[in-house]
């Protein structure tokens, strides 16, 4: 492809790009002839797809044959899939209206008896709920923490955010969890709170965050395990993302 | 194909992956089934290949497939299902390999997590599983053997340049330049199947 605008290297600067190995120098240019040429996005794109193909040059490996057996088993006995369209279901809710904004508030995984007395809390959900503009995003626990599951409720206009979580361990002493939104694109991870979890591994944190930081539907969340006095600045292991 | 595993062509029926997973979206456990004899090996050889331990890849399988239907994790328009498992499986286990090391250094991780995020369209939907192996084992097959190293490695391995220049004892510019061009000529031996 003829590109008389761009320097004699930039289809390497790209792959470099889509394989994430550029020096800040090199990442400076590239974020440029990005700004400056939007259509190189389709040469990145492409670029990923092509490495989203090496698994298929992988040489065939069948899974043993009780696996299979175990995943359909495991679907048979349970519950129905999860539904698409997050957003419908969160206006079924709301029709439904505040007086079942408690059993819903057990439906979030707040079942704990501590937590059912914490009312303060509760009304909290309750009240973040009643309003149609509140969205529900999932928690996953990933790594060594994969058991665990969660929620954050995010009203737009509010400056709070809650977070409810399900089996993920009680931090030690001097530790605690820290939630944070990356933006695409970014890599400096917005600090949202720190939060701990009961010995059956179970929260129901509220934090207060700046209006403009808010979690939308664009920003991954991620829980990583840190020390509770550190500055905000992610080091600790990730233990937690929102849904892919 | 191994010559050892023969298996009927899992494209024989005629159902797209949208379509089974539709279906799945039911709740029809069949459709599982039948994504899971599709797309199965590829996901499991992926894990295989990333943690190198068997039982390890299999939770992951189990993981990914039960996912797909417990969970709302994969939206038809935002790319295809084949793309879908493969950025899934493969962050799935690179996560878990981290893990065993926890030394790593976090800020690293931002990146690739964000761009995980992204799912890429599969420019060889039209052709069967079996066909794309084939395709993709040929392009390989061209490329110089020190920029496939590289390129695998830090494809399956989630090795920063850095790390990879250490493990095999090259200077860290040789190594980009070798990824770098190895990911350039890939795309070229496949330009006829990419948009």
């Amino acid at each position: 492809m003829i590109r008389p605008s761009l320097p004699e290297n930039w289809e390497e600067l790209i792959a470099g790009y889509t394989l994430d190995d550029l020096d800040p120098e090199e990442a400076e240019i590239v974020e440029r002839l990005l700004n400056e040429n939007p259509d190189l996005r389709g040469e990145v794109k492409q670029l990923q797809e092509v490495l989203d193909l090496l698994p298929y040059g992988l040489p065939q490996q069948e899974p043993p044959a009780h696996l299979r057996a175990a995943i359909l088993d495991a679907v048979q006995e349970g519950d129905r899939p999860a539904r698409p369209h997050r957003r419908a279901r969160r206006r079924i809710w709301l029709e439904m209206g505040g007086a079942v904004a408690a059993f819903l508030a057990i439906a979030l995984g707040l079942d704990n008896y501590r937590l059912r007395q914490d009312l303060e809390s509760a009304d909290a959900v309750i009240q973040a709920l009643r309003q149609p503009e509140t969205e529900v995003y999932a928690l996953e626990g990933t790594g060594e923490t994969t058991a665990a599951s969660g929620r954050l409720v995010v009203n737009p206009n509010q400056d709070q955010i809650l977070v409810t979580v399900q089996n993920l361990p009680e931090p030690s002493a001097g530790q605690a969890y820290r939630l944070w939104g990356l933006t695409p694109g970014s890599t400096e991870p917005i600090y949202y709170g720190q939060f701990g979890t009961t010995a059956q591994g179970e929260t129901l944190a509220q934090l207060s965050i700046p209006r403009d930081a808010i979690p939308t539907e664009e920003i991954q969340l991620l829980i990583t395990l840190e020390s509770s006095t550190a500055p905000p600045i992610p080091e600790g292991p990730l233990v937690m993302q929102s849904s892919l | 194909m191994h010559p050892d595993s023969p298996k009927p062509e899992p494209f024989a029926s005629d159902q797209t992956d949208t379509d089974l997973f539709l279906a799945l979206k039911a709740g029809r456990v069949e459709a599982l089934s039948d994504l899971y004899d599709r797309y199965s090996n590829l996901v499991y050889g992926l894990a295989l290949r990333v943690l190198s331990n068997s039982e390890e890849a299999e939770d992951v399988t189990q993981e990914i497939f039960l996912a797909l239907w417990h969970k709302d994790n994969y939206n038809p328009t935002r790319g295809s299902l084949s793309s879908f498992l493969v950025t899934m499986t493969r962050s799935r286990s690179i996560d878990r390999l981290r893990s065993r090391n926890t030394k790593l250094k976090f800020l690293q991780r931002w990146k690739r997590i964000s761009t995980a995020e992204e799912i890429s369209a599969n420019p060889l939907e039209q052709v069967s599983i079996n066909e794309r192996s084939q395709l993709i084992r040929e392009a390989l097959a061209r490329l110089p053997d020190s920029e496939r190293q590289v390129l695998e490695i830090a494809y399956f391995e989630g090795l920063s340049q850095s790390e990879i220049a250490q493990r095999l004892g090259i200077p860290l510019g040789t190594v980009k330049t070798r990824t770098r061009q190895g990911l350039l000529k890939l795309k070229q031996h496949l330009r006829d199947f990419i948009q």
